[in-house]
């Protein structure tokens, strides 16, 4: 530690000279925002204009540029852009019937929810019915079956894709030691690059609609399936493979009759993993114009009709508890390889299934309520919603605007002046003196790097905007997460009933988050850092209560037989052993804080988040990438300090 | 409850799938003991210790029973005000309107007195329209629609809606007052009271004399309808579009003032 103390000491000169004027300029602040640019990103002069140190837009715009139309690249796009279009006309046609795709006609609405109930109950029993059946009722009866149905055909169309491609991708990685490490870094920023920052290259090469949505979809959720591909296979006894080998299995034999089943769990785990990220994606890409529940949603956002993107928000919160609840409990499922049934009891539910399905068909010309979703059906609770609203603003109004003002002028503005007028070799030092106490030179050159980029970007201070918020944000989830945490890990039914609610949240596709701050807080900055608040808090209140009750029990037992009581194993025992996995948990709270932060510009902020919507607008490629990447590098260094300090310590805790 | 008569095949094929499920499934006959034993403890609740009666009360099952309370009851309401609507509308001769999407209070199963905001369409033509509800789900419903938000409905059918004459109601008032009190002397009604007014003309209730009680009520009603109406439009030179009459049970009428409408009959153009 005292080792390092002379960077602390520079960075408190340099504010000091700062404070005292005496700071030269070219140490203050990086050259960003001249009056006259280098580049002008809206190619018009007068309005907002940026500076790159080192101009990284530009080259990938002159890149993307080359590749589009010299390479031909727009030839291939517009191929599969055409092709996935076909795929998703048939995938609408079998669920909502018309002329496009095969040309059929729209299935009785009562098949698919035959087919939720049976699937539910089929995989988890009669809570996971009533479940998913009671969803697909709950799109029928508050009148979102169109917008349900759009959705599900993209997702129909997405999933598989995803799945196909992470898994090839998977197989390749593991075959290749060198693609391996060439896919590793690529993954990690793939996992932190913001949502939007994927859109806008899929918008330039493939244009907008709802393929492009299906591309960006696809683009989004392959990283999580390779990587659990890779680890499924990478976990892979040796004694099997081996086993494999010893009774001749030619190299394809071993990958599909050994590795591959031996790495089913691991194997759905991705696949649930890449159903919920192409939820969470779809519901963004309405932004291109993807159809369904999130187009929808987005449409009801921007004209504040509350009450109605409730009803929505909810429906597509109980698509993606179902969707996982049914990906999960497909993965739990033990098969009985060894049970000798016959085929009517072997095949029980798929031939329960189809004559289930038939009675639908049956029934249905002879009573119209089974055919379509009936108008007569449909209700509305949006009134009640919008009334509550109302209720809020008339009698919560001066309360919360006196709230926002306190907290915006005395906590948020200071925080946010602090960070965005500190002399920038400050910060360098402040990140370069963490990585080299957390992580040694290594860390320290990494991180340093990361911040390099971004102020050569020209992207300084909107970064430091967003840090502000990032860093204010996580600052609440850990006073009130871990607390909670701590709170429900003492008890282990609280234990339970925490993680159930965090593995609930967890589900919810993170655009949702917005709805209730708005209706709290109206459109403004607050209202983005609570939406980045709510969404982020979960992660560390599950971490505390998982790192808390994960502690071996012969500890504790020894802490009991020591005489302690629960203060002194608490703080003695339980928080000492626990705080790597809690700081795992933090780090995933700042990862969700960067990922909604960046969503939560909708609401109004001016930040990276908004430049990254106006480069979405423009559908600027390169200033998009380029603004992905500040926030991914940014994420990427915190990510990297604190899973080094959380593996020493567990290592210095002997816990590895 | 007419309401829901057309959802009867779909609650019956949910409830098909359920025990084909039950049935087909392998351990049906734990689940059936499983079932017989709950119903069992429903059964004999009564008769437990009190500390377990208290046990069954969660919160967990409290919040429950009322999310369910309350979307039930909204989709009862909702239904049931849906199918009034179609009422009232037949009743204002309005046709080929359907009625969509409803906003009310979602507390409106437990409310007597409320607005509710109604969606109207016709092809591709659609408008929203206030009705104001009184009555409750059990006693039956009484809708009233303005004149102004029936234009609105009627704009969307293509009708021609002329407002003939505004209705007066401070002239028309005392002058059926005289007429109907007439007809009270004449021993042709025992009771009468003015339901409400709009741009039609006056709406009213009567009780029949225990002579007319036997006859054909709807006659008996147009021929009240018609002596009102001549006598306001000819005698007195009132303007009066229509006169409605309706003819109501005595006894809860007599009793309660609650009116249960026994026939009906109307006089003039509208």
């Amino acid at each position: 530690m005292k080792g390092y103390a002379w960077l602390g000491a520079l960075v408190l000169a340099l504010l000091l000279a700062k404070s005292a004027g005496l700071l030269p300029a070219f140490l203050d602040e990086l050259p960003l925002h001249l009056e006259k640019s280098s580049i002008d990103t809206l190619g018009d002069a007068g309005k907002e204009a940026y500076t790159e140190l080192v101009p990284f837009g530009l080259i990938l715009d002159h890149t993307f540029e080359f590749m589009r139309e010299e390479l031909g690249v727009s030839l291939v796009t517009r191929f599969v852009s055409k092709r996935l279009k076909e795929l998703i006309d048939i995938f609408d046609n079998i669920l909502r019937g018309g002329r496009k795709g095969l040309g059929l006609s729209a299935p009785p609405w009562t098949a698919l929810l035959v087919i939720a109930f049976i699937l539910g109950y089929s995989l988890k029993g009669w809570r996971l019915a009533l479940l998913s059946g009671g969803t697909v009722m709950y799109f029928a009866i508050f009148g979102l079956w169109k917008f349900a149905m759009e959705t599900l055909a993209l997702l129909a169309a997405a999933v598989p894709i995803s799945i196909i491609i992470g898994l090839l991708v998977g197989i390749v990685a593991y075959r290749k030691k060198w693609l391996e490490l060439a896919l590793l870094p690529i993954l990690s920023v793939a996992q932190t690059l913001p949502h939007f920052a994927y859109l806008i290259p899929v918008v330039v090469f493939f244009g907008i609609g709802h393929q492009t949505g299906v591309i960006a979809t696809i683009i989004f959720a392959v990283p999580p399936m390779v990587r659990l591909t890779l680890l499924g296979l990478q976990r892979v006894a040796p004694e099997i493979v081996e086993a494999g080998k010893m009774s001749g299995c030619t190299n394809l034999q071993l990958l599909f009759r050994v590795q591959l089943p031996s790495a089913r769990n691991e194997l759905l785990l991705g696949v649930n993993q890449v159903i919920m990220q192409c939820l969470a994606m779809v519901v963004i890409a309405a932004f291109i114009g993807a159809s369904g529940l999130g187009y929808r949603l987005l449409h009801k956002l921007q004209s504040l009709k509350l009450g109605q993107s409730l009803e929505i928000g909810v429906a597509i919160v109980l698509l993606a508890v179902v969707l996982d609840g049914l990906s999960r409990a497909w993965a739990e499922k033990k098969r009985d390889y060894a049970a000798d049934l016959p085929f009517h009891r072997r095949f029980r539910y798929p031939i329960l299934l189809v004559v289930m399905v038939a009675a639908a068909y049956l029934l249905a010309p002879y009573f119209p309520i089974l055919e379509k979703v009936p108008r007569d059906l449909t209700v509305t609770y949006a009134k009640t919603w919008d009334g509550l609203v109302d209720w809020i603003v008339l009698n919560w109004s001066d309360g919360l605007t006196n709230f926002r003002y306190f907290l915006i002028v005395n906590v948020l503005a200071p925080l946010r002046d602090a960070l965005l007028y500190m002399p920038y070799p400050s910060v360098l030092l402040l990140v370069a003196g963490l990585g080299l106490l957390l992580g040694g030179y290594y860390s320290a050159l990494l991180t340093l790097a990361f911040l390099v980029f971004i102020g050569l970007a020209g992207w300084w201070d909107r970064a430091m905007i967003t840090a502000y918020m990032v860093v204010f944000a996580t600052f609440i989830c850990i006073v009130i997460g871990i607390p909670v945490g701590i709170f429900s890990a003492l008890s282990e039914r609280r234990a339970k009933t925490a993680l159930f609610w965090c593995d609930t949240f967890q589900t919810f596709p993170s655009f949702i988050y917005i709805l209730p701050v708005i209706m709290l807080f109206q459109v403004n900055d607050l209202s983005a850092i609570m939406a980045v608040i709510v969404y982020a808090i979960i992660p560390a209140v599950r971490y505390t209560v998982e790192g808390i009750r994960s502690i071996a029990p012969e500890l504790e037992e020894a802490a009991t037989m020591a005489g302690c009581n629960t203060r002194q194993r608490l703080v003695h025992l339980q928080l000492p052993v626990a705080i790597p996995h809690i700081m795992l948990g933090v780090n995933q709270t700042i990862m969700f804080a960067f990922s909604m932060v960046i969503i939560a510009a909708f609401v109004g902020t001016i930040d990276l988040g908004q430049q990254i919507f106006k480069a979405l607008s423009e559908t600027n490629i390169g200033k998009g990438v380029v603004l992905g990447l500040c926030v991914s590098f940014m994420a990427l260094a915190v990510d990297h300090l604190v899973t080094r300090w959380a593996r020493e310590r567990r290592r210095l805790l002997g816990l590895d | 409850m007419p309401a829901l008569e057309s959802f009867v095949p779909l609650i019956g094929f949910v409830l098909l799938v359920l025990v084909v499920l039950l049935v087909t499934a392998p351990d049906r006959r734990a689940q059936l003991l499983k079932l017989h034993a709950t119903a069992g403890n429903i059964a004999h609740l009564r008769h437990r210790p009190r500390e377990a009666l208290l046990g069954v009360f969660t919160l967990k099952r409290a919040v429950y029973a009322v999310v369910l309370l309350c979307l039930v009851s909204y989709i009862w309401t909702y239904q049931s005000l849906k199918s009034e609507i179609r009422v009232l509308l037949a009743e204002k001769e309005i046709e080929g309107v359907a009625v969509g999407s409803l906003v009310m209070p979602y507390s409106a199963f437990f409310r007597s007195e409320y607005v509710a905001d109604a969606g109207f369409s016709k092809s591709r033509k659609r408008t929203r329209a206030d009705i104001s509800v009184s009555g409750r789900l059990w006693s039956g419903f009484d809708l009233h629609i303005s004149e102004i938000e029936l234009a609105k409905v009627s704009k969307i059918v293509g009708k021609a809606f002329v407002f003939s004459y505004l209705t007066d109601v401070k002239i028309l008032r005392p002058a059926i007052d005289r007429h109907m009190k007439r007809l009270v002397r004449n021993k042709q009604i025992d009771a009468f009271q003015i339901e409400t007014f709009d741009n039609r003309g006056p709406y009213m209730l009567v009780v029949l004399n225990e002579k007319n009680r036997g006859k054909d009520v709807k006659a008996v009603a147009t021929e009240i309808a018609e002596s009102l109406h001549t006598n306001l439009t000819k005698t007195r030179k009132l303007k009066v579009n229509q006169v409605v009459v309706k003819v109501v049970d005595p006894e809860p009428f007599n009793k309660t003032k609650r009116v249960k409408v026994l026939g009906r009959g109307k006089a003039g153009q509208y």
